[in-house]
């Protein structure tokens, strides 16, 4: 029968027995002790429990437990070297979890190169494929170049070379850098060199750590496909990562790894010893 | 000296005043001991290392039940002593005192000073069996049925030792006792006559 009391009727018979029950609990356990016969039952079983418990003798100390110089002297302080390996440890592997997920999953975190690889070999490259013309159809990446981000883009009017916001039709008679792609080869490969050509025949790289010249639509070196280069920022972003790209986090993590496994088999070690 | 003067003395390092303060709660600290491990010997080494480490943490006691305070260090020393024997469990030489086995060579009550066997026999025969159905109790429900039961203390002395909530300590207790009292239904033959039960009280 004492089987359909619940967990809160055994706390209650056994905080009853030992008057920790507050006074209208108190009285209200009474009232159900007189009236429950199951619920006495189960009181009745948990005194016997209790009294039996509490019939047992306390032991006495076998021996003097009393503290002497020589046991505090003798007895060496608790080892502080393994409680410290273990920090270490699981601290070494927190830090290379979260270096591991950050550079993983934040692709921003890993550090971008602060030179595009292959961009000295570009005016040769830019050259050649200015000789090969626009006829030559690329199905390459080509380098996205945004030359005036705040320029209007639409169609047939080019962007960069006209900053007041001309329409493309207005570009077609006075400028010669936006061309549509009706004009001649060269200025629809390089409309920006040919700008820039005009306004700074001298002085380009001087302003901008690259030959404007190079700054082309056309077919990228091999590891420099998906880059954005913004001319207006002056900063190559890359679309893509490279496969050859190397994260500086990569020695972090691998030292990180070798000091958690170092100093955890060193903590096992005294733990066991 | 009272317990208070003695707990500043001990505090500035003066080891005969902490010895004094062992000495009020050796035997206490010795029979929680010996319950929860269920071994005197080791109950023994495991106080002193207690005490010894409570002496060296002296510093750290801010006041409040001392008492509570030291069974906490018991506890603890328990426990640390209770892992260690589950990383590196050890097989008694001879059989140990289990109800369900023939009886040793040297049952304790042939070696016990008591003039009245039979009073001596059905006493250790309770302890037996109540230590066996401790011993099958988890630790932390044993703790508290220990220190409540068997010890005396109040309910919040024992939330200070076990460092748990009242309500836990509660709860525990209840479930302990309930686990016990299941415990013990199965060695009412074993038990003493004064504690059997007459058929009013069963399931």
């Amino acid at each position: 029968m004492s089987k359909n009391l619940t967990q809160k009727d055994w706390q209650l018979i056994s905080a009853y027995l030992d008057d920790q029950l507050p006074v209208y609990d108190h009285i209200k356990t009474d009232s159900r002790l007189e009236n429950d016969p199951p619920f006495r039952q189960v009181f009745f079983e948990v005194a016997y429990t209790r009294q039996i418990l509490r019939s047992l003798p306390a032991k006495r100390a076998p021996r003097n437990l009393t503290l002497s110089q020589k046991i505090i002297q003798d007895q060496p302080r608790r080892a502080w070297f393994q409680p410290a390996m273990s920090f270490i440890s699981a601290t070494a592997a927190i830090v290379l979890v979260v270096l591991f997920t950050t550079s993983t999953i934040i692709p921003g975190f890993q550090s971008a190169k602060s030179v595009a690889p292959g961009m000295n070999s570009q005016a040769e490259f830019s050259a050649e494929s200015n000789q090969k013309g626009a006829a030559e159809n690329v199905e390459t990446t080509p380098e996205i170049i945004l030359w005036n981000p705040s320029a209007d883009l639409t169609e047939g009017k080019g962007g960069g070379a006209n900053p007041s916001g001309m329409s493309g039709t207005d570009q077609s008679t006075q400028s010669s850098a936006p061309a549509p792609i009706e004009q001649d080869n060269q200025e629809i490969l390089s409309p920006l060199a040919a700008q820039t050509m005009e306004e700074q025949p001298t002085d380009s790289t001087s302003e901008y750590p690259y030959d404007p010249s190079t700054l082309i639509l056309g077919v990228p070196e091999p590891g420099t496909g998906g880059k954005i280069i913004d001319r207006m920022n002056n900063t190559i972003e890359g679309l893509s990562p490279d496969p050859n790209d190397t994260p500086t986090s990569a020695p972090w993590m691998i030292g990180l790894a070798a000091l958690s496994l170092i100093s955890g088999l060193i903590a096992l070690f005294l733990r066991r010893k | 000296m009272d317990e208070k003067s003695l707990i500043e003395s001990a505090q500035k390092g003066d080891l005969d005043a902490f010895n004094r303060l062992i000495i009020a709660y050796q035997d206490l600290a010795f029979s929680v001991a010996s319950r929860l491990l269920g071994d005197d010997d080791l109950a023994a080494d495991a106080v002193q290392n207690a005490f010894l480490s409570a002496y060296r943490s002296l510093r750290s006691y801010r006041g409040g039940s001392f008492k509570a305070w030291v069974m906490r260090m018991i506890t603890n020393g328990c426990y640390d002593e209770l892992r260690r024997q589950k990383r590196r469990p050890t097989t008694p030489l001879e059989p140990g005192g289990s109800l369900n086995q023939e009886t040793n060579d040297s049952p304790p009550w042939m070696t016990s000073s008591d003039p009245s066997p039979e009073s001596t026999l059905e006493q250790a025969e309770l302890e037996h069996a109540l230590q066996h159905c401790l011993d099958h109790l988890p630790i932390d429900f044993r703790t508290v049925v220990i220190l409540v039961d068997i010890q005396g203390m109040d309910y919040e002395e024992v939330a200070i030792s076990i460092h748990s909530p009242l309500g836990t300590v509660k709860s525990r207790l209840a479930r302990a006792r309930l686990k016990l009292r299941e415990c013990l239904l199965d060695f009412q033959e074993l038990l003493p006559a004064q504690f059997r039960h007459k058929g009013e009280v069963h399931e």
